[in-house]
């Protein structure tokens, strides 16, 4: 239709309008007749009727915006996955597709279930784990699991795992078609919890446990698919970043445990939870509903006294009140189904042992079952009677065994990856594996003996990063272990002890790790066993403040501290401890307090060295980094360096400390202008990165930023962009685009564009940065200050004066409120902000506040720090400028005074003061 | 960073044209953002209601509510931004026409896979036509079908009766019918 066409004008459409509205009021019958009647033109008539008519016709817009579910059919039957064809799609989810699947490899023919995940729902986080969780999952077998048989990652990226087919339905379709009677349906209730309870003691979780994910198959079994799938599509706050959380679910709201759906700790309990759910479900009530404020749900009246009191148990909002175990709650189902009394009804047995047990009854629900499923055997106090018994009447035979262990130990020790770094040459895989064949000869008969020396090894194993083969050592040791007569707490302590270090290593549940070494710190306290309850303690404290619990950290470690003599002692375990604790007040800033006790402790091992070098290494890093970032370079370098004189001879190293403490002696080499070591040294701790953990990971790109800084530092603006575009080019493989990570990155190449005199390059980074920053980080925090101030000096430098007075004045406030007590960058930055100050036509203001910059910085750092050089280079360009101030004559002989001895300043810093001083004398001869 | 979300439309309330296209941005940008955060281990289907609310909570929902007048800017912009969101994508999907396929079309991945008729555009610029003669009748339209609120939260949103926003609907699409045939 023409514009020019008279039917379209706005003018008759809205004739038209108001026509259809008023005739809209009327009963559909009368409309005709009332249309005939108006007095509207034709025209206008005709449009009316045709839009009358419309309500027959079809439109777009009759339908709501409702997307369909994503179909991630990038791929067809016939499509080849490793060694399975696609027959046909059996599934699709929100996250995964499910097809039908069969081998065309041996065995051929074989029939899988392959599950595509969709990769966009998966973080970058999440996609690394991808290999490691499938292998973790395919150690589960067990008839009520599904077995995981396969695993990869196609050519597009897109991750898959075959497990096996099972012809069956989900719950709620087979109980909806076959009417099951009640007895029927606690019977598979009570299958799951067999297959949940298998799953348990290898230390998966599932996580997602509802009607869905819960097969029957033809002869009436169940079996549970999509264990701990959901950990995989975890959201961003698992990174521990503090990252904005997106609100994305990674199970289903309905089937959920309370836990859950406020982002807190998954253990064990979480399944018990799932359990109850799928219960309340199957027994035809739907998924529960826990009322705000109560503790428990309560199920419907209709079901049997005994099988409420079960469900109930399972669903109560505190983890700590549920089923201790999947097994205990298959055994109420089974005594239910025996008419026998169910124990949820009653006070049932105390397992709980032990004042950490009683102290922490989540972990000790726990703890109990996995205790017990782990060695078998009676309750713990039971058989720690027992074994005094048995202990007494051969102490001598023990006596003997005791000998023997000891001289076989010895021999081992010597073959085993010793923690002097100067042997640390050794292979260790084949000393692990040698000693493993030499005590399985030497203690043959002696069953608890190799436990013992099996732990040890794991320990080995897991210093060596050999973590996987840790884990099945250790299920090798377990298994001895449950066919050994009687077995003291200690060594169950022992066990579990190693087990939650592997485990950590492996990044399993924190809610189970921090299980077993509660239940291991218990029963070692029962056991009287202080030291391996102190080293407990310690390892579980280590572990909490990785995982960002640094407070109760510190509560662990002052717990663990009871008993330890007073003053510095000789208990190098209650030595650990407060280094330890040195340690993890460094992590949260709490430096002053950190140091003495850090000092202590290098004192200590200064005067009592030990065979175990990595430990003082460990002590001397944190002390170094203590002193640093109290601006004692000088000391930490020093802290630092003796023994470690030789850097050539360390040789590759089985743990990460060397390599951070390269990395802190490289930085504060560098801030004491001794240039050329700190780059010797820095490349080393590179070299150390990518040996260790890998070319473009989270080590690798510190350690070649820490490098690129050194550059930067010294004006070398080629070499450090060079590197720090290398690692925003690792940043992006490694996290995606939106990181922190690469903003960071992005910030660096602006900054160094920047200084270089390529202002305009700059600014596009500067911005991005700036941007990404805000979005992953926030905007009310040091970081996006220090961003701001960066971008605030770019656009100084493109002459955007108000812009750059605008960032300038948001990063000093936002300074003012996050930086440091006392600490001088606002101070600075007022000073740099000056210049723009003076463009802007407040001269007065500007010269003043320069000078009050730079005396604020002086007194703070002293006058030979980077940013009060910078300053005063400032502070000559805005007084010694026409018409000269009276302080220009003082501050260009400050600088004279200061270039005169040049090569103890920072280099950059120095070429920059000296340039201002020769910019504003041109006409005077200049020194050097 | 820039301005509250809340001033800007109270602002944008008060006549602030510059005010609203800066909220418009912005609600643009987050919707996007949403929409890959949500996509992210949701079972359920994703729909423009639960992005524009999350919108809401998100930019809005902290601080102090808004008022009235500015809650329906916020919807309304909200709404309009996911007009352009289909409208560009509907766009880049080309000039090929197969009037009546569906054809679903995996958008830029930030987005949930919409339907994608080419016909959208022929319903953008029938929208644009609406807008002109009365512009309350378009903005229905954008609230109910682009950012998919009932009726009930209509009638609360624009103080209007559940009854006369039905019929204005009717009226509406009734207009957009004819258009987009003549067009």
């Amino acid at each position: 239709m023409s514009p020019s066409d008279p039917r379209s004008t706005p003018d008759d459409w809205r004739t038209a309008l108001a026509l259809l509205d008023a005739l809209l009021d009327l009963e559909p019958s009368a409309r005709a007749a009332a249309l005939a009647a108006s007095d509207a033109a034709e025209p206008v008539r005709e449009r009316v009727r045709r839009m009358l008519d419309a309500e027959d016709a079809r439109c777009l817009i009759d339908d709501p915006l409702v997307p369909l579910d994503r179909d991630a059919a990038a791929v067809d039957a016939g499509a080849r996955l490793g060694r399975w064809q696609l027959l046909d799609r059996i599934g699709q989810g929100g996250m995964s597709t499910v097809w039908r699947a069969r081998s065309l490899e041996e065995p051929v023919g074989q029939r899988a279930a392959l599950k595509r995940l969709d990769p966009a729902v998966m973080d970058a986080a999440g996609l690394r784990r991808f290999e490691r969780e499938m292998g973790i999952l395919a150690t589960l077998r067990h008839p009520g699991v599904a077995t995981i048989l396969d695993a990869g990652r196609a050519a597009d990226g897109v991750p898959w795992f075959a497990m096996t087919l099972v012809d069956g339905e989900p719950i709620d379709r087979w109980c909806a078609a076959h009417s099951p009677d009640l007895r029927t349906r606690v019977d598979l209730l009570r299958q799951a919890c067999h297959a949940v309870a298998h799953a348990h003691r290898h230390l998966v979780v599932h996580r997602d446990i509802k009607p869905g994910n819960v097969l029957v198959d033809r002869d009436g079994r169940v079996v549970l698919v999509d264990f701990g799938i959901s950990r995989l599509i975890e959201d961003t706050r698992r990174d521990g970043d503090g990252a904005d959380a997106t609100g994305t679910y990674a199970f289903t709201p309905r089937f959920a445990a309370p836990e859950q759906r406020v982002g807190g700790a998954i253990s064990t309990a979480t399944d018990l939870w799932g359990l109850g759910a799928l219960g309340h479900f199957i027994l035809g009530n739907g998924a529960p509903v826990l009322a705000e404020g109560a503790a428990a749900v309560v199920p419907p009246s209709t079901l049997p006294a005994d099988l409420r009191a079960i469900l109930s148990r399972c669903l109560q909002r505190d983890p700590a009140e549920r089923y201790r175990s999947a097994d205990a709650l298959a055994d109420d189902l089974q005594a239910f189904l025996d008419g026998r009394a169910v124990r949820a009804r009653g006070d049932g047995l105390a397992y709980r042992t032990g004042r950490w047990l009683r102290q922490h009854p989540a972990v000790a629900a726990l703890s109990a079952a996995l205790v017990l499923s782990l060695l078998g055997g009676v309750a713990a106090s039971l058989q720690q009677a027992q074994r005094a018994e048995a202990e007494a009447a051969r102490a001598v035979e023990a006596q003997r065994i005791a000998e023997r262990r000891l001289s076989v130990t010895r021999e081992l020790v010597m073959l085993l990856i010793p923690a002097n770094l100067a042997d640390a040459r050794l292979d260790p895989a084949a000393g692990i594996d040698a000693a493993q064949r030499k005590a399985e000869s030497a203690l043959a008969d002696d069953p608890i003996g190799l436990a013992r020396v099996g732990l040890m090894l794991v320990s080995a194993d897991l210093r060596v990063g050999r973590v996987d083969a840790a884990w099945s050592r250790l299920a090798t040791v377990a298994a001895r272990l449950e066919a050994a007569e009687s077995v003291d707490a200690v060594l169950r302590a022992d066990v579990l002890f190693a087990r939650a270090n592997v485990a950590a290593r492996q990044d399993r549940e924190v809610g189970i790790v921090e299980a077993d070494y509660r239940a291991a710190i218990g029963l070692y306290e029962d056991a009287g066993e202080s030291q391996g309850r102190r080293g407990a303690q310690r390892a579980l404290a280590v572990f909490l403040s990785a995982a960002g619990r640094e407070v109760e950290a510190l509560a662990v470690l002052d717990e663990a501290m009871v008993g330890c003599p007073r003053g510095w002692s000789d208990d190098a375990a209650c030595i650990d401890l407060i280094w330890q604790r040195g340690a993890v007040l460094l992590r949260i800033g709490r430096t002053a307090e950190a140091l003495p006790l850090l000092e202590a402790a290098d004192t200590h091992f200064r005067r009592h060295p030990r065979a175990e070098e990595a430990a003082h290494l460990e002590v001397r890093w944190l002390l170094a980094s203590a002193l640093g970032r109290l601006g004692r370079e000088d000391d930490a370098i020093h802290a630092l360096q003796p023994p470690l004189v030789d850097l050539d001879e360390l040789g590759p190293a089985p743990s990460p400390t060397p390599q951070r403490a390269l990395g802190a002696l490289a930085s504060n080499l560098g801030k004491r202008n001794r240039f050329a070591e700190a780059v010797v040294a820095s490349q080393r701790a590179i070299e150390m990165a990518v040996q260790l953990q890998g070319e473009g990971s989270n080590e690798h790109q510190n350690a070649l930023t820490a490098l690129a800084n050194l550059h930067y530092g010294a004006g070398e603006w080629e070499t450090a962009l060079a590197i720090y575009r290398r690692v925003h080019r690792f940043a992006l493989a490694a996290y995606g685009e939106e990181h922190a990570a690469v903003a960071i990155a992005e910030g660096n190449i602006g900054n160094a564009l920047r200084d270089r005199g390529d202002a305009l390059a700059a600014m596009g980074w500067q911005l991005r940065a700036t941007g990404r920053i805000a979005r992953t980080l926030g905007v009310d925090n040091q970081r996006y200050a220090q961003r701001l101030s960066n971008l605030a000096r770019t656009r100084a430098a493109l002459g955007d004066l108000s812009g750059a007075r605008r960032d300038f004045d948001a990063a000093i406030a936002l300074y003012a409120r996050h930086g440091q007590t006392g600490s001088p960058i606002p101070d600075y930055l007022r000073a740099n902000r000056a210049a723009v100050r003076w463009s802007q036509g407040e001269t007065t203001i500007a010269r003043d506040e320069v000078l009050g910059g730079l005396d604020s910085l002086k007194t703070a750092r002293g006058e030979r720090d980077p940013m009060a050089l910078e300053a005063l280079g400032w502070a000559i360009n805005l007084h010694c400028r026409t018409p000269r101030s009276d302080e220009c004559g003082t501050l260009l002989a400050d600088a004279d005074r200061l270039l005169a001895d040049r090569t103890s300043l920072p280099p950059l810093e120095a070429r920059l003061l000296h340039q201002a001083s020769r910019q504003s004398s041109p006409g005077m001869i200049r020194r050097r | 960073m820039s301005p509250d979300i809340t001033l800007l439309l109270d602002a944008g309330a008060r006549g602030d044209r510059a005010a609203l296209e800066s909220a418009y941005t912005q609600v643009y940008a987050e919707l996007k953002r949403i929409a890959q955060g949500l996509l992210r281990g949701r079972d359920d289907t994703l729909s423009p209601t639960v992005l524009v609310n999350e919108a809401y909570l998100r930019l809005c929902g902290a601080r102090e509510a808004l008022t009235p007048q500015s809650r329906k800017h916020f919807y309304a912009t909200a709404a309009q931004a996911m007009r352009w969101i289909i409208t560009d994508l509907a766009r880049q999907r080309g000039a090929d026409r197969r009037g009546g396929d569906w054809q679903r079309v995996p958008l830029d991945e930030q987005l949930p896979a919409v339907a994608i008729d080419p016909s959208f555009l022929a319903l953008d610029a029938a929208l644009q036509r609406l807008g002109e003669i009365d512009p309350a009748k378009r903005e229905l339209v954008e609230l109910r079908f682009f950012a998919g609120l009932d009726y009930p939260e209509l009638a609360e949103l624009l103080g209007r009766s559940e009854r006369s926003l039905k019929r204005d609907w009717a009226a509406a699409r009734a207009a957009l019918v004819v258009m987009l045939d003549e067009a």
